[in-house]
């Protein structure tokens, strides 16, 4: 089922049901931390096999969260990725999220 | 959520990830020796136009305009590195909210303030002097700022 981005906003205790699996969210997550990035330099660095970030990178794109471009180096194809504003809005949104779960889930482990 | 993917795996993951991002920056001697070269370029343009004629003019001109191109290149051979390297850092990485607002400002008084210049003196010279230690000072600003990050 293709994920909208209501839908996907709509998870419980503010997470993004979009970013719930780990290709997704390291995908978004290395996007968050630079411009834009080229498929094979994430697949080193988020170590995701090609055909899992294919799948996850169009995910997000179909719910606007990633933006993909076809370009050059020299004559050999590649393509790049970036977040969108509103990908960019929604990882920020998630993480706050996961940050509260997170402090809530210890503070619980305390009592 | 996966069943594996608890909030503080996601959470400990999504940071580390970006971080691994993050760490691509423009090197702080590229920036370092861009805040010279360009003020520079554009104070020793601008002293050209200043100067009535003569061969000071086309050396400090000739000066202004190597400088200015040289910024180019150094610029061009960087974004070639980003992009052969697969990863393009985020410019305003590390800046808050805040303090892109603050660098949008200061662009927009340094952009009034050349026209300012321009149309109280009526000399592009003058213009082009007030260009070069205005982003020297922008430039100067943002290596104090990098450092204190």
């Amino acid at each position: 089922m293709t994920a909208t981005p209501e839908r996907a906003e709509a998870g419980r205790s503010g997470l993004n049901e979009a970013f719930t699996t780990m290709p997704k969210l390291k995908l978004v997550a290395f996007l968050a931390g630079c411009s834009e990035a080229e498929f094979g330099a994430v697949v080193d660095h988020c170590e995701i096999n090609a055909s899992t970030l294919s799948k996850a990178a169009t995910a997000l794109e179909e719910i606007g969260y990633v933006h993909i471009r076809k370009g050059h180096v020299g004559r050999r194809p590649r393509t790049w990725f970036s977040l969108t504003a509103k990908g960019r809005t929604a990882f920020d949104k998630h993480l706050l999220a996961l940050t509260q779960l997170t402090e809530q889930g210890r503070t619980h482990e305390a009592h | 959520m996966d069943r594996d993917l608890s909030p503080e795996l996601a959470l400990d993951t999504a940071l580390t990830t970006r971080r691994a991002a993050s760490a691509h920056r423009v090197p702080p001697k590229f920036a370092a020796v861009t805040a010279v070269i360009a003020p520079a370029g554009f104070i020793l343009l601008g002293a050209s136009d200043l100067v009535d004629g003569g061969s000071g003019r086309a050396i400090l001109g000739g000066s202004g305009v190597a400088l200015l191109v040289l910024q180019i290149a150094l610029f061009v051979g960087l974004a070639i590195g980003w992009r052969r390297d697969g990863v393009v850092p985020d410019p305003t990485q590390g800046a808050t909210v805040r303090q892109r607002w603050n660098r949008l400002w200061l662009t927009l008084v340094g952009v009034v303030g050349y026209a300012a210049v321009w149309v109280v003196t009526g000399r592009t010279g003058w213009a082009l002097i007030y260009a070069g230690v205005a982003l020297g000072v922008a430039a100067g600003g943002d290596q104090l700022a990098r450092r204190r990050r």
